[in-house]
């Protein structure tokens, strides 16, 4: 797990809400000059007194200024159905089209609570209250506190949170569903031959990845010493190696295949969210395999602890992205090929959809993209050393997710990933026919055996 | 407690004395005659002359002595110190101007790492 | 004059106290008590470091408050929705038109001032503007109107109506508050966490959450907006029964040494009974620890 260095300081430099009631409206109060860094402690000056007026000043006309709400010309009403605790747009229109809700047979889209939230929040829907009587009295607004009391429990509110959070910074972010995955539909099935097989492959492939325990129980006696001569220093390396064991990190489809197992909400900790990095040509009905997963964590509820071994092996197994080992981000052809929508793989899809004659204008339309992704990938793609590579590959773990924590309003995202030490050989190994080499690689790799 | 127990708890103290006299440039450092007894063991602290080199307390430059509570990393549960145990050490074991003690905490592979432990709510050092 | 704070019912358990109203937010941090504000800023909505309201406050703040008088609670208990349908079943009439009396009301208002703004506009530049009796070209003006009306502003309010309604019907009845706020504390901290809370408020300090710098709260010698922090307090300890954890001393302190902050670590002395202690200020036993600099 790991915080960013400058995430620290962040309590040091002043939060300036001078800059941001600029944009509100055109204050003279921003033009004046102001201290850009914080105090030690209060000091009790005049000076002081009235550069924290003034701070709060900024801050409390910007909150007041921040009104939420739309145009006439561009409104959209958006109607809270406490039934299904969703939301539904009867005239949906705008940007968040492309990538929140589910638009139903009538053209309505759909929303979760959680997207209609934000979109009310942030002034892009207006939110009223769905009616079940076929009274036309009008419509019911709701107002922001009116909806944040319709959270059922704490946990929405902190998912809400996450949400938002992830949205602004400019993600693509839905909930977590079994109907988009890596893997083919048969594997999910929990049927008591699955797991057995299942249960039966892990016992090997960790038996195989012991290294035979027992042999070396028999062969790493004190008297094999006498017997055993090393020659060359790898060799005292490669024998103490088998000795360690490590479990078996999924590296290939096949053995993530092997280890995939679904979450169920018995889970303490569960994926909550799909996450795609900002992405103009993102297809709802068709999207890719998310490019990470978030698990939300409240970390001051007493019915909430940090997630065991067991549990976060369970969600480990659950994972389901676009996995960055498997193949490269621009190998379209790959994902294709592997992601399944509803049971179907998205390359069949694709196919489908190119072939509808209704969509042949837009088929066209999309055809120059996958050049110009090829180009992208060209020029990103710089070799680097294989000492460098191996000193990358431990750092950044196999399967991984993000652990998204709540502390009474402040989130900290942390990315907990599956390290695979165990199989990394980092010794020094010489290239074959080369014995006392003095070549720069050797001053490399020695760093990385001490 | 055991012979054992307390030969551990004067290796303890002997290595913290060792490293602060030889390593660190203290003066005078002594293992306190006076203790009380803490969970079946003799808690004493050091006495030592902090150098130069060492800040002394904000506001009590007049003094160089600092009393020194060495702990071993390993046995925490064995000997524990709660918050209790340190108001007992400040009330009985220290003068009463004592504003901090130095907490020396011993690893088992033999390297000590000193925090001070101010009594109360401090102030951290100004810029 | 104390604040209103609604704390809404989930299932079983307390939502985290929301404090709507930006004057109540004022009275609040002149209080010391400073949340974390937690909506997005519709002014800027692309980014998280400015936020707007909703406040969210930690069950610390809200019973701080609470047993000082400078809050007052109603409860609203859950499923919220349940009960909105219920008002509405009843009321619904009375609320869509008192709904829309305000928005016809808001739209005067910005009529008005559209209009007045446009004729000061004029007047800048010279142009006279006809007066209204003349009869101007009908195309151009209704054209005009219609571009006015289509930019009128439908705010979404952030203070709730309907709530409101909802709350007289429940009250406030004392026992239940305080109970509900005990119930908050319980499930989101505990009250020796409680204690030392109220402690460090009591020494002037302004407190925050505390998971960035691995602590349960970072205090502040005065106003976020001005000052450094300067503390990062850990969880309470028990006074007798939880010895410190050297390891964990050890990685606080060197973070807060980094970080220009002392680790404080605080117990409860439990010289009298729990419950009644915060009403006589119990005291808290502290210590403060910090990298000596050598070793």
């Amino acid at each position: 797990m790991s915080l960013p260095a400058n995430d620290l300081e962040e309590d040091e430099v002043m939060q300036d809400w001078s800059s941001i009631a600029k944009l509100a409206n055109d204050s003279p109060l921003a033009a004046l000059p102001r201290r850009g860094e914080k105090d030690y402690e209060p000091d009790g000056t005049d000076l002081q007194e009235l550069l924290l007026y003034r701070a709060r000043d900024a801050m409390y006309s910007t909150l007041e200024q921040g009104v939420r709400g739309a145009v006439v010309k561009s409104r959209v009403v958006a109607y809270y159905d406490p039934q299904s605790h969703s939301a539904v747009v009867p005239k949906p229109r705008g940007n968040f089209l492309q990538t929140m809700g589910e638009s139903d047979a009538q053209g309505a889209l759909w929303l979760e609570f959680f997207e209609f939230m934000y979109l009310a929040e942030r002034g892009t829907v207006t939110p009223c209250w769905k009616r079940h009587d076929d009274n036309n009295d009008g419509d019911i607004p709701l107002s922001i506190e009116d909806m944040y009391a319709l959270f059922k429990d704490q946990q929405e509110m902190d998912n809400f949170a996450i949400y938002s959070q992830l949205k602004r910074l400019g993600f693509i972010v839905q909930l977590a569903s079994p109907a988009l995955s890596l893997y083919p539909p048969g594997l999910a099935a929990s049927s008591p031959v699955r797991t057995a097989s299942n249960a039966l492959h892990r016992v090997l492939s960790t038996v195989s990845h012991y290294r035979m325990t027992l042999f070396n129980g028999f062969m790493y006696n004190q008297w094999s010493w006498y017997v055993r001569r090393y020659t060359s220093s790898p060799q005292i390396y490669e024998s103490l190696n088998k000795l360690i064991q490590c479990a078996a990190v999924p590296h290939t489809a096949h053995q993530l295949y092997n280890d995939y197992s679904p979450q169920d909400s018995s889970q303490s900790l569960n994926i909550t969210f799909n996450v795609w990095k900002p992405n103009p040509a993102f297809k709802k009905k068709l999207p890719e395999l998310p490019d990470f997963q978030v698990a939300t964590y409240n970390k001051n509820s007493t019915q909430q602890s940090f997630p065991t071994y067991k549990e976060l092996q369970a969600v480990f197994r659950s994972l389901d992205y676009k996995f960055s080992f498997l193949a490269r981000d621009s190998d379209t052809e790959f994902w294709d090929n592997n992601t399944y929508i509803d049971g179907e793989l998205r390359s069949a899809k694709l196919e489908a959809l190119q072939s509808n004659p209704r969509n042949k204008g837009k088929a066209k339309a999309s055809k120059p993209a996958p050049p110009a992704k090829k180009m992208k990938g060209k020029k990103k793609q710089r070799t680097v050393s294989p000492q460098v590579e191996q000193m990358r590959r431990p750092k950044n773990g196999y399967r991984s997710f993000l652990l998204a924590v709540m502390d009474n309003g402040i989130i900290s995202f942390a990315k907990i990933s599956e390290a695979d030490f165990g199989s990394e050989d980092v010794w020094y190994k010489p290239a074959p026919g080369q014995k006392n080499n003095t070549a720069k690689p050797q001053r490399q790799t020695s760093k990385i055996a001490a | 407690m055991t012979a054992a127990g307390n030969q551990d708890v004067s290796a303890v103290e002997g290595a913290v004395r060792t490293n602060l006299v030889h390593l660190q440039g203290w003066r005078d450092v002594e293992v306190q005659r006076e203790g009380f007894m803490w969970h079946g063991r003799l808690l004493r602290l050091l006495c030592g002359r902090r150098p130069a080199s060492v800040a002394p307390p904000e506001g009590e430059a007049s003094s160089d002595i600092e009393y020194i509570l060495p702990v071993s990393l390993a046995q925490h549960s064995a000997e524990p110190v709660t918050i209790e145990c340190l108001d007992r050490i400040f009330a009985e074991l220290c003068g009463p101007d004592t504003s901090r003690i130095l907490l020396a905490i011993v690893s088992d592979d033999g390297t000590i790492v000193f925090y001070f432990l101010h009594k109360g709510i401090h102030k951290p050092k100004k810029n | 004059m104390s604040v209103c704070i609604t704390l809404v019912g989930g299932a079983g358990t307390i939502l985290a106290p929301l404090v709507f109203d930006v004057e109540a937010i004022k009275k609040l941090r002149t209080l010391g008590i400073c949340g974390i504000l937690t909506g997005t800023l519709p002014s800027a909505t692309q980014q998280n470091v400015f936020l707007s309201v909703p406040l969210r406050l930690m069950p610390e703040e809200a019973m701080w408050l609470y047993i000082n008088g400078h809050a007052h609670f109603k409860a609203l208990p859950g499923p919220t929705a349940t009960a909105v349908e219920r008002l509405l079943e009843e009321e619904s009439e009375e609320i869509c038109k008192a709904a829309e009396e305000r928005l016809q009301q808001s739209f005067k208002l910005q009529r008005e001032y559209k209009l007045e703004q446009h004729r000061k506009k004029l007047e800048q530049l010279g142009i006279n503007q006809p007066s209204k009796e003349d009869h101007p070209d009908s195309a151009r003006q209704s054209k005009e109107t219609k571009l006015m009306e289509a930019s009128l502003f439908i705010e979404t309010p952030t203070m709730s109506t309907i709530l409101t309604k909802i709350n007289d019907k429940f009250g406030d009845e004392q026992a239940k508050i305080d109970r509900l706020l005990c119930i908050l504390v319980a499930q989101f901290s505990n009250w020796d966490n409680y204690l030392l809370f109220q402690a460090l408020k009591n020494e002037g300090y302004v407190l925050s959450p505390g998971a960035r710098f691995g602590g349960k709260y970072i205090a502040y010698p005065g106003d976020p907006l001005r000052f450094h922090s300067h503390l990062v307090i850990r969880d309470a300890l028990h006074y007798k029964n939880e010895p410190l954890d050297f390891l964990e001393l050890a990685a606080g302190a060197r973070l807060g040494t980094t970080v220009k902050k002392l680790w404080v670590i605080g117990a409860p002395t439990r010289e009298s009974d729990a419950h009644d202690s915060a009403k006589t200020q119990d005291n808290v036993s502290f210590y403060s620890v910090e990298w000596a600099g050598f070793g």
